[in-house]
């Protein structure tokens, strides 16, 4: 084997390497960006409609309206309670599009403010991989667009698998349940199981 | 692969041979990684139903069902046995999801225990299920009837000892199906998203599309059931129809039938597994069909104290007479002449929702809808998302250039933007029939708005508002696109347009549900429904609405009246714009048993689908009250049975288990049935398998250039 033939395959190798990493690290990295700076758009559209009591979208070819503004509250160690994670908001409609930006509000079950099961889903690798750390009696604050709080607190947990559309079901009382994909560590898509939490308001 | 063998030869030299093959074993095992580890395959063999909630691996029960079913004219009273059975050593408490069909009113409900029988009560839901628990607590035998959606219910019972059975025996009251001359009754088996390709009640449809498979069960082993676990069912059926039949006939499973005079007996071959629905469909002799019947019963079916003997006793008390009544509108030959045009109007969404496969099927439904057109329709199309954009101003005729013109239009469609529905909606109904445009003998156009969408709204109620206000002659029909739409929106949204609700879920379906939807709507038989006494007071009938029938389908009505004595009553609408009337004199009236539960059925019915999040809870406690009074499971009201005796010594131990519903036969996965959203993306996998292809990269980099540690030296000893 001629050496400047060695080291031209080497070359490409390493080139092809490299590129076929840059490719996945761009296209891993614009799904964690979206979701991150989707947020501040939303934000904004948030308090716009705080403002006015209007619907906005956060940019002007969505398809959608934020709904809600969501914080986890963790039990610490001195007995108090801290954020976990900073503040979700949560997009109305929860399409394929609309969780790529935000934990979503499924339309099928309750509006926020109303009474039922109030549905909401979030990505497991971005805004929801915070509900691994919660607990039961954690506490969940849910502003609604009108400005109005409403504490939860957490009920329950429990995996179920994809098909268990009965944690869909409309429920008479009220009650807020959010959705991810477990296991959180698994790294791949497509995954079969749900995480359910379930929260009741406090009142 | 040239190159991962020089690299490892590589890293055998130079000492980094941990961390390579660390690299590469993550790299391969994340996109392996498989579900959450915790059922160990020892556990499992063959024939064993496993499944495991978080960490515990528990067995399900076993479950026998015995379906009896009693036919008698138009009417059918089912009754069915579930037997628990509890093949461990452990005391149990045991849950049973299971399917009945929409039109069931399920009035009864006994817990056997050995030779015991204790006779259910029908309490709210609430207090049912407080009843249920304490005996759960306290040790005692219990069971319990609820009803989860409106034709999805669930059986539990408590302490079921070990190596015992428990057995739950329900009744309901059902309506045949009878269209086109055909009689057929269905009896679900499985839960799941099933289009099925008959023509039976298309605006329930999507009520079916649920699907229901226990969370904590892997599917795949579902499939490994072998036919002596899981749910077997025997069915065993009489049909004494009044008349000769000539063909019986069950779509989907082998059964044995025999006849004595006009009684005939259909009953399964065998034990079957329950993966799908049973449908069984008879015929009369020709000339033997019934144009009218009516059915009556004096007094309630139910009273508080009921005698459990007999789970039907009829009492005095309540003098009411509750009457069913089954009427076929004339047929009337269409002439050439005679045809009614109509105005089709298509809206189509094209939001961002819409996106992949629900545009395409949308798009291909709009291309079957314009090729169905008769030249003597007009149409139009009307696309929507944030904005609106018309084919025309004005409806076109249907002739070949206005068709081309549509195709066109159809194949620039694209989704994408927000979705606002009532200029839509305001737009489809503006009443573009002038008064001049009625055929030739003078009769008008009919106005037909199809509606296709995903109904991923959330201003609900100002689009029912925009609806009943703006409607008019015009008739709203609803097509549910794409795997889960907004299916209660689109029903109700249909049955305020005085329209049906069509759910499409797969591209091969799209034809055939549109070209089934345009030919039965192409010519409504009987419009304006009314019912009304000879002095013209109104009685107290439902459904209150009675919707336009079409070819072929017979108008059922339920009444209550308050005396003894039955008045003649009038049914009145219009056939081909022609007025029309019947006098309903009762003289042929069948005596019958179930008939008020039939009417309490139709009237909750009717209440839940008007219900709204103003009305709901007066509409919660109309339904509580019927519940009560009729001795009916509804969503407001459960049957509880509870022995008296405490049978579990440590009922505080007892273990929970579910009894696994069948995956209906041929369904994938993920494939059809409806799904909770799926809430992760690669992005995690696509970043580290980038990052390390780039260490990868940089390493052979430095390698080339001879600037790893170490390797400098050995170069240096080789020399």
């Amino acid at each position: 084997m001629k050496p400047s033939l060695h080291a031209k395959i080497h070359l490409w190798i390493m080139a092809l390497i490299i590129l076929v990493g840059l490719g996945l690290i761009a296209q891993g990295g614009y799904m964690q960006a979206k979701a991150h700076f989707a947020q501040f758009l939303i934000e904004r559209a948030f308090e716009q409609t705080l403002v006015d009591n209007q619907p906005h979208k956060p940019w002007s070819w969505a398809d959608t309206h934020p709904v809600a503004k969501m914080r986890l509250l963790q039990h610490n160690a001195q007995g108090g309670q801290q954020p976990l994670g900073q503040d979700l908001y949560v997009l109305a409609g929860a399409s394929g599009r609309n969780l790529a930006f935000g934990p979503s509000l499924m339309l099928a079950g309750a509006g926020v403010g109303e009474q039922g099961n109030m549905i909401i889903a979030g990505h497991r690798d971005s805004h929801f991989m915070r509900l691994q750390y919660v607990n039961v009696g954690d506490m969940i604050e849910l502003y609604s667009a009108t400005g109005q709080l409403q504490v939860y607190q957490i009920t329950a947990t429990q995996v179920v698998h994809e098909t268990a559309t009965e944690v869909l079901d409309q429920t008479e009382s009220s009650k807020l349940t959010l959705i991810t994909c477990y296991p959180f560590d698994q790294l791949a898509g497509n995954a079969e199981y749900r995480y359910i939490v379930e929260a009741t308001p406090l009142v | 692969m040239c190159w991962l063998s020089r690299m490892s030869c590589l890293s055998n030299r130079l000492g980094y041979q941990k961390w390579f093959i660390s690299v590469l074993l993550v790299i391969f095992t994340a996109t392996v990684q498989a579900s959450p580890s915790g059922a160990t395959d020892e556990d499992i063999t063959q024939g064993t139903l496993v499944y495991f909630a978080k960490d515990k691996v528990i067995q399900a029960l076993a479950m026998d069902t015995q379906v009896s079913m009693d036919v008698s004219g138009l009417l059918n009273r089912v009754t069915v046995k579930q037997v628990f059975i509890n093949d461990t050593d452990q005391w149990l408490n045991g849950r049973y999801v299971f399917p009945l069909p929409e039109n069931a009113a399920v009035d009864s409900m006994q817990l056997r225990i050995g030779d015991k029988i204790i006779a259910g009560q029908i309490q709210p839901k609430k207090q049912a299920i407080k009843t249920f628990e304490t005996a759960k607590k306290q040790g005692k035998q219990a069971s319990l009837l609820q009803q989860q959606r409106r034709n999805i219910f669930t059986s539990e019972v408590a302490n079921l000892g070990p190596h015992d059975q428990l057995v739950v025996e329900l009744s309901y009251q059902q309506t045949l199906d009878f269209n086109d001359g055909l009689f057929s009754l269905r009896f679900p088996m499985a839960i799941t998203p099933r289009y099925h390709p008959d023509n039976t009640s298309n605006k329930d449809k999507q009520a079916l599309a649920i699907a229901y498979i226990d969370p904590t069960v892997l599917p795949n082993r579902v499939a490994e059931t072998s036919k002596n676990q899981g749910i077997n069912v025997n069915m065993q059926i009489t049909i004494d129809a009044g008349f000769t039949l000539n063909i019986i006939n069950s779509l989907y499973h082998p059964i044995k039938q025999s006849v004595n005079g006009q009684r005939y007996t259909v009953s399964f071959e065998g034990k079957q597994i329950a993966d799908r629905d049973f449908v069984l469909q008879w015929q009369a002799d020709v000339g033997a069909l019934p144009q009218a019947a009516t059915f009556y019963q004096t007094g309630k079916t139910h009273t508080v104290a009921v005698n459990p003997d007999d789970n039907i006793t009829i009492t005095a008390g309540d003098q009411s007479v509750y009457s069913l009544v089954m009427l076929m509108p004339p047929s009337v030959e269409v002439s050439e002449q005679h045809l009614i045009g109509r105005e089709l109007i298509l809206v189509i969404d094209t939001s961002g929702s819409m996106s992949g496969q629900s545009i395409v099927q949308a798009k291909q439904a709009l291309q079957f809808a314009i090729a169905g057109l008769r030249d003597i329709d007009t149409f139009n199309i009307i696309e929507f998302n944030q904005d609106i954009s018309l084919l025309s101003p004005e409806p076109l005729t249907a002739n070949s250039h206005n068709l081309g013109l549509a195709n066109r239009f159809i194949s620039t469609l694209e989704a994408d933007g927000g979705t606002e529905m009532a200029p839509a909606i305001q737009a489809a109904l503006v009443d573009t029939l002038q008064s001049e445009s009625v055929n030739v003998l003078g009769e008008s156009m009919l106005r037909q708005v199809i509606f296709m969408t995903d109904g991923a709204v959330s201003n609900e109620q100002q689009l029912y508002q925009l609806i009943s206000d703006q409607l008019g002659d015009s008739r709203f029909f609803t097509v549910g696109i794409g795997s889960a739409p907004n299916s209660d929106f689109m029903r109700r949204a249909a049955s305020m347009g005085r329209g049906t609700f069509t759910y499409i879920g797969k591209e091969t379906e799209v034809q055939q549900k549109i070209e089934q939807l345009l030919t039965k709507i192409e010519q409504p038989v009987l419009t304006n429904i009314g019912l009304y006494y000879l002095d013209g007071s109104v009685p107290d009938y439902w459904p209150s609405t009675i919707s336009d029938l079409y070819q072929n389908e017979p108008l059922w009505v339920s009444i209550k009246s308050p005396s003894q004595l039955l008045q003649p009553m009038i049914v009145s609408g219009n056939i081909n714009g022609q007025y029309w009337q019947q006098q309903l004199d009762f003289t042929d009236n069948q005596p019958a048993r179930g008939i008020d539960l039939l009417w309490a059925n139709a009237q909750i019915t009717a209440l839940e689908l008007h219900k709204n999040a103003a009305s709901g809870p007066r509409v919660n406690k109309q339904v509580e009250a019927l519940g009560m009074q009729y001795h009916l499971v509804t969503s407001q009201t459960s049957l509880v049975a509870v022995d008296v005796t405490p049978v579990n010594p440590m009922s505080d131990t007892t273990i929970d288990t579910n009894v696994q519903s069948h995956l209906p036969h041929g369904l994938q996965v993920g494939n059809q049935a409806q799904i909770l959203p799926q809430t992760a993306t690669s992005s995690r996998l696509w970043l580290l398998i980038g990052f390390s292809l780039l260490g990868l990269g940089i390493l052979h980099f430095l390698w080339l250039r001879q600037r790893l540690p170490g390797q400098v030296l050995v170069i240096e000893a080789n020399v």
